[in-house]
C-alpha cells in the first residue's frame, strides 16, 4: 500500500470541491455540506484519527444519498438526479481511498464531473472556470507523486500541459466526427425556461415577462434590421377557446400543407434559439425554413418535425410585406369558434357591433376605439379573473396584460362575426450595436391577434398597441421599468445606466460569437470547414486522418520510452554530438551504425564506403572514444569542433 | 633495455612464426594468460594444438610440462603421490606433473570425471590439496587443454561447470591456403620450436597481469557488458544468459585484450573481440533452438547495442 502524503490529500479534495463547485446551481445544496462533512472524516482518517468506515456504514451512507437524490427530485430518467447522484458518488467515494490509484481514479472522476456541467452551461463564461478546474485536478495528480508539495511548480506544470493540450484539442474540435446523442434526455429546467406553452390562459404571459433570460438572437443578412413595429415574432397561432383557455388546434397540425410561395423582397436572418427543448420556432411572417427536420404547419407557423433540443439555429426568408391569404371555409369556421355561454355581456356588446357595422373592418376599427376609449390600465399584475373573465375584465377591473386584451379582442371578434385568431411569440428585441443583431428576451414575449379580412387576408391586429404604445415602440422592459417591481431584482435593471448596457450588450455579442463559432459546430459545419481545408472528405478518411494523427503523440512518447538511446543521449553531450553527426552522415551518405556496431568499426567502414567523409569522421570518431572511454578532458572541445561533417575532395 | 610490452609483441610475432595465419587465435590464448585464466582449445588432431602451447612455452619462458590425459589415469597421476623413503624412514611427496608454471592437458575428455575435476579444482585453486597438506602451484600457472570435441565415444565430456573454470574456449581451424602452403613448404615446425628464444619471463608475466588490472575502464563500458549479459538472460534462444562469473571473466580478458591491443583503456571492441571465446562454451541454447554457443555470440554482437 502507498500512502498518500498529507498535502496531495489535501489537494485531492480542493481539487474535488472545484470540480464540484461550479455545478453548484445544478446539484442540492446539501451536497456540500456531504463533501465537507466526508471531506473531514477522511482527513481524519488520513491523520490515523480514524479508521475507514465498516461496510454497513457505507451502506447506510449510500441509502441515506439516494433516498436525498429521490426525494430532492421525485425522479430519476432525468439529467440533473444523474448528475447528482454521480457528484454524490464521487465525493462518497473519498472514503475508500486506500492506495495511490484509487486516488487518481477519484481524479479522473473530477474530470467528468468537470465535462458534466458542460450539460447545464454552455456560455463563453463557462470556460475559464474549466480551466481553473482543470489546473487544480492536474495540480492534485501531481501532487500524488511529488515528494515534497510544490504547490508554484504543480500550477506552472499543469498549465504546461494544458497549453500542450490545446492543439490536440483544437485538431479534434475541427475533426472529430460530431455524433448524434445516443439517447436525449430533456432538462426539466430547460423547459420551463423556454417560456411559451402551447396553451393560454389569461396572466400567464404577464408571468413570463418577468423573467429576464434570453430566449433567442437574430442576425439579418445585409445587417438591415426591421422597424419595431415589424418586429413581431410569431410563434404559435392558438385557435381553439374552451372559456377559459386558448389552445392550439392539434387536429391542424396533423396535416403538413405546403408552405406559401415567398412573393417579393425577401429579408434572409438567422434565429438562434438559447438551449432547451424546442417545440415550435418563431419567425417575421411570411417566412420560410429551407431545413430537413423542420416543416410547415398552417397558419404560417414552422415546426420541428421533432423536438428539438440544445441550442438550435435556423436560416429564415422572410417577405415582410407578402399578404396572408391562406383561407379555408373550415379554418375560418373554426376561428369563428366561441363555445359555451360566458361573458354574456361582451357577447351582447359583439352582436351589437356586428348589427352596426356591416364590414368587418368597421368591427374591428370599433373594437380597437373601444379599448382606446374606455380606461384600460397596461400592468403586470392584473387582477384575479373569475368564470366570465371575459367581461369582468372589459367592465370591471379593465388591467391587464397583452394576453388580455389580445384574448377578449380575439372573444369579441369572433362573437361579431369576423374570424380571428390568438398569436402568441415576441415583440420587439433589444439591438445589440455592438455587433448589430437583435436580443429576444423572455420578457419581450407577447400575444396578439389576427383577424381576417376578406380583401385583405389575415392582419395583425395588437389591441395592446391602442391601450399602451410604447409597449411595441420601445419595447417592453423599458416601457415598464417605470412601473414598480418590473426586473426590479434582476440584473437587468442595470439597464438604466448606459455603461452598463453598453458593457452587457459587448459581453452578449461575445457570447454569441462564441455560440455561432463553437457551440453551434456541428457535423454539417464540420464537413463544410474540413471540406474547405482539404477538399472533400468522407468520414472514413477522415477517421483514418484521425487515428494517424491520434497515434503520432503515442508513437512520440513510446519512442521515447523504448529508445535508451535518445534519452542517454540527452544526458550525454558527447553522445548527443555523436548521433548527430551520425544522423548528419547518414543524410549525406546513407550509411547507419548498426546498433552492435563499434564506434571504430563503424569509423572503418565509412573509411571503405565513403572514402571522402573518412578523414573527418576518422578524427570526429577517435575523438568520441576518447571522450567516452578514458579520462581525456580535452576530447569534448575537439568533438564539438569536430561536429559538423568535412567533406574532403 | 626492451619494456615488457615490448617484449609481449616479440613473443606473439615469434610464436606467429611457427604457427602461420593463426595471429587472432594466438592473441586470443596470449589474452587468456594475461587474464590469468586457463585456455580451452577444441579442435581436430593435427592443425597445431601442441605447436601452439609448446611455442607458448618456448617464448614465455615459463616451466612447461605436458600430460596426455587417458581413462586409466587417477588424480594422484597429475597431483602426485607420497611414497615411502626407506633411508629416511618417512613419506615423501613426489609432486606431479601440475606442479609447473605452464601445464598442457592433451585430450583432457579422456579422463574420468574424478581425474579431471582433481585438476580442476587445482586450476581453480592455485594449490593442491593431497593426504591432509595444501601446496601451492607456482606462479604464474597457466593451463592449456585440449579436447576433440567430434570423436567423443569412451570419453567424458566436461559438463558446463566444469567448462566455466576455463576462462577461454577457442579453435584454432584449418589454416589458409597460403600459410598452409608456407607450411608444407618450410618443412617441420616442431624443428622450428626448438630454436624459438624465449622473450618473456615469470616476472614479466606477472607484471602485465598487473597491467592488465590497471587498465581503464569507464561506465559505458561496463554498462554494455552488462546489456550483453541482460540481453543473454532474456533471450529466448538461450536456455540459461550469462553468469556473473562470466561478466567478470568477460571484462578481465577485454581488458588484456586492450593491453595486447597497445591502450591502457577499454573499449567495446574489446569486448566485443573476446566475447565468442569467453561466452561461448558458457551459453546453453535452449531446447527448441538449433543455434550453438558461436551463433548466439553472433546475435549477442548484432542486436546489442553499443551505445547507450
Amino acid at each position: 500500500m502507498t500512502r498518500t502524503s498529507a498535502p496531495a490529500v489535501m489537494w485531492l479534495l480542493l481539487a474535488q470541491l472545484a470540480a464540484i463547485a461550479p455545478l453548484a446551481p445544478t446539484i442540492p445544496i446539501w451536497m456540500v455540506l456531504v463533501w465537507g462533512a466526508v471531506a473531514w472524516w477522511y482527513w481524519r482518517i488520513v491523520t490515523a484519527a480514524w479508521s475507514f468506515p465498516s461496510a454497513l456504514v457505507k451502506v447506510g451512507l449510500v441509502v441515506f444519498s439516494v433516498a436525498g437524490i429521490y426525494l430532492q427530485y421525485r425522479q430519476w430518467l432525468a439529467l440533473e438526479p444523474m448528475v447528482a447522484t454521480l457528484v454524490l458518488a464521487v465525493i462518497l467515494k473519498v472514503l475508500e481511498l486506500k492506495q495511490r490509484r484509487d486516488h487518481w481514479l477519484v481524479l479522473l472522476l473530477c474530470y467528468f464531473v468537470v465535462a458534466c456541467r458542460f450539460l447545464f452551461e454552455q456560455q463563453i463564461n463557462a470556460v475559464p472556470v474549466a480551466v481553473l478546474q482543470l489546473l487544480a485536478i492536474l495540480a492534485a495528480q501531481q501532487m500524488l507523486y511529488r515528494e515534497k508539495p510544490a504547490i508554484a511548480a504543480s500550477v506552472r506544470l499543469s498549465a504546461l500541459m494544458l497549453i500542450q493540450a490545446l492543439p490536440l484539442m483544437l485538431f479534434l474540435f475541427l475533426v472529430f466526427p460530431r455524433i448524434g446523442p445516443l439517447w436525449s434526455m430533456p432538462l426539466p429546467s430547460a423547459k420551463a425556461q423556454t417560456g411559451m406553452s402551447d396553451e393560454l390562459r389569461f396572466g400567464d404571459i404577464a408571468e413570463l415577462s418577468q423573467n429576464a433570460a434570453l430566449a433567442f438572437r437574430v442576425r439579418f443578412e445585409g445587417g438591415q434590421l426591421p422597424p419595431p413595429s415589424q418586429r413581431y415574432w410569431r410563434g404559435l397561432v392558438l385557435e381553439n377557446y374552451d372559456s377559459q383557455r386558448w389552445t392550439v388546434n392539434r387536429m391542424g397540425r396533423l396535416t403538413t400543407p405546403p408552405p406559401p410561395p415567398l412573393q417579393g423582397e425577401r429579408q434572409r436572418y438567422v434565429v438562434t434559439l438559447e438551449p432547451g427543448a424546442h417545440e415550435w420556432l418563431y419567425s417575421l411572417p411570411v417566412a420560410r425554413v429551407n431545413r430537413d427536420d423542420i416543416r410547415y404547419a398552417g397558419a404560417y407557423q414552422w415546426l420541428p418535425k421533432a423536438p428539438l433540443t440544445g441550442r438550435l439555429q435556423y436560416v429564415v426568408d422572410s417577405v415582410l410585406t407578402q399578404p396572408r391569404t391562406e383561407a379555408s371555409n373550415r379554418v375560418l369556421q373554426r376561428n369563428l369558434r366561441l363555445p359555451g355561454n360566458d361573458s354574456p355581456r361582451a357577447r351582447e356588446l359583439a352582436l351589437q357591433w356586428a348589427r352596426q357595422y356591416p364590414d368587418p373592418a368597421d368591427r374591428v376599427a370599433a373594437a380597437l376605439r373601444y379599448f382606446r376609449d374606455s380606461p384600460f390600465d397596461y400592468t403586470l399584475k392584473p387582477a384575479l379573473l373569475g368564470r366570465d373573465n371575459v367581461d369582468e375584465f372589459l367592465f370591471e377591473s379593465r388591467q391587464g396584460f397583452c394576453e388580455h386584451y389580445a384574448g377578449s379582442f380575439v372573444f369579441l371578434m369572433r362573437a361579431a362575426g369576423v374570424p380571428s385568431r390568438l398569436v402568441v411569440g415576441y415583440q420587439g428585441g433589444e439591438v445589440n450595436t455592438t455587433d448589430n443583431y437583435l436580443l429576444v428576451h423572455q420578457s419581450d414575449a407577447h400575444a396578439w391577434a389576427e383577424v381576417w379580412l376578406p380583401a385583405r387576408g389575415w392582419q395583425r391586429i395588437d389591441p395592446t398597441s391602442t391601450v399602451a404604445p410604447d409597449r411595441v415602440a420601445l419595447g417592453a422592459d423599458s416601457m415598464l421599468s417605470a412601473q414598480q417591481g418590473f426586473l426590479g431584482k434582476s440584473p437587468l435593471s442595470l439597464r438604466r445606466f448606459d455603461w452598463a448596457r453598453d458593457i452587457r450588450l459587448y459581453l452578449d455579442s461575445v457570447n454569441y460569437a462564441w455560440a455561432n463559432w463553437v457551440l453551434n459546430y456541428d457535423s454539417e459545419r464540420q464537413s463544410g470547414v474540413l471540406s474547405s481545408l482539404m477538399g472533400g472528405i468522407s468520414v472514413k478518411r477522415m477517421l483514418v486522418g484521425l487515428l494517424i494523427f491520434g497515434a503520432l503523440p503515442m508513437a512520440l512518447v513510446a519512442l521515447m520510452m523504448f529508445k535508451p538511446a535518445w534519452r542517454a543521449s540527452r544526458r550525454e553531450p558527447a553522445l548527443r554530438y555523436y548521433h548527430t553527426a551520425c544522423r548528419r552522415l547518414a543524410r549525406r551518405t546513407g550509411l547507419r551504425r548498426e546498433p552492435g556496431e563499434t564506434v571504430a568499426a563503424f569509423s572503418r567502414r565509412v573509411g571503405e564506403q565513403a572514402p571522402e567523409w573518412a578523414p573527418w569522421f576518422a578524427a570526429f570518431s577517435s575523438a568520441f572514444e576518447r571522450c567516452q572511454y578514458r579520462r581525456d578532458s580535452d576530447a569534448l572541445s575537439q568533438l564539438r569542433a569536430l561536429k559538423r561533417p568535412k567533406k574532403t575532395q | 633495455m626492451p619494456s615488457d610490452l615490448e617484449q609481449l609483441s616479440a613473443a606473439r610475432a615469434e610464436i606467429g612464426n611457427v604457427l602461420l595465419g593463426k595471429d587472432r587465435q594466438i592473441q586470443q590464448a596470449m589474452c587468456c594468460l594475461l587474464a590469468g585464466g586457463h585456455l580451452l582449445v577444441e579442435d581436430l588432431p593435427g592443425v597445431g594444438k601442441t605447436t601452439l602451447s609448446q611455442a607458448f612455452a618456448a617464448v614465455t619462458g615459463l616451466a612447461y610440462r605436458r600430460v596426455q590425459f587417458t581413462s586409466d589415469m587417477l588424480p594422484s597421476d597429475i597431483l602426485g603421490v607420497s611414497v615411502f623413503d626407506r633411508n629416511s624412514n618417512a613419506f615423501h611427496f613426489h609432486p606431479g606433473p601440475v606442479f609447473t608454471q605452464f601445464l598442457l592437458v592433451d585430450e583432457i575428455n579422456r579422463a574420468s570425471p574424478k581425474t579431471q575435476s582433481a585438476l580442476l579444482e587445482a586450476m581453480a585453486e592455485g594449490r593442491v590439496t593431497t593426504e591432509g597438506e595444501t601446496r601451492s602451484l607456482p606462479k604464474p600457472f597457466f593451463v592449456i587443454a585440449t579436447q576433440n570435441p567430434w570423436f567423443q565415444s569412451g570419453t567424458f565430456p566436461l559438463p558446463e561447470s566444469q567448462l566455466d573454470r576455463f576462462l577461454m574456449r577457442i579453435s584454432l581451424g584449418y589454416p589458409d591456403e597460403r600459410s598452409e602452403r608456407q607450411l608444407l613448404e618450410g618443412g617441420d615446425p616442431r624443428e622450428m620450436l626448438t630454436t624459438l628464444p624465449s622473450c618473456l619471463d615469470d616476472a614479466q608475466i606477472q607484471r602485465l597481469q598487473e597491467l592488465v588490472k590497471q587498465v581503464e575502464v569507464r561506465s559505458s563500458v561496463v554498462s554494455y557488458i552488462q546489456r550483453l549479459i541482460a540481453f543473454s538472460r532474456q533471450d529466448a534462444e538461450i536456455a540459461f544468459g550469462l553468469s556473473t562469473r562470466a561478466g567478470l571473466a568477460l571484462l578481465q580478458c577485454a581488458k588484456a585484450w586492450a593491453l595486447l591491443e597497445g591502450r591502457d583503456y577499454l573499449l567495446p571492441d574489446d569486448v566485443q573481440a573476446v566475447l565468442e571465446p569467453v561466452a561461448a562454451h558458457r551459453l546453453q541454447p535452449a531446447a527448441d533452438s538449433n543455434a550453438d554457443g558461436a551463433e548466439l555470440v553472433a546475435k549477442m554482437l548484432a542486436q546489442v547495442s553499443v551505445l547507450a
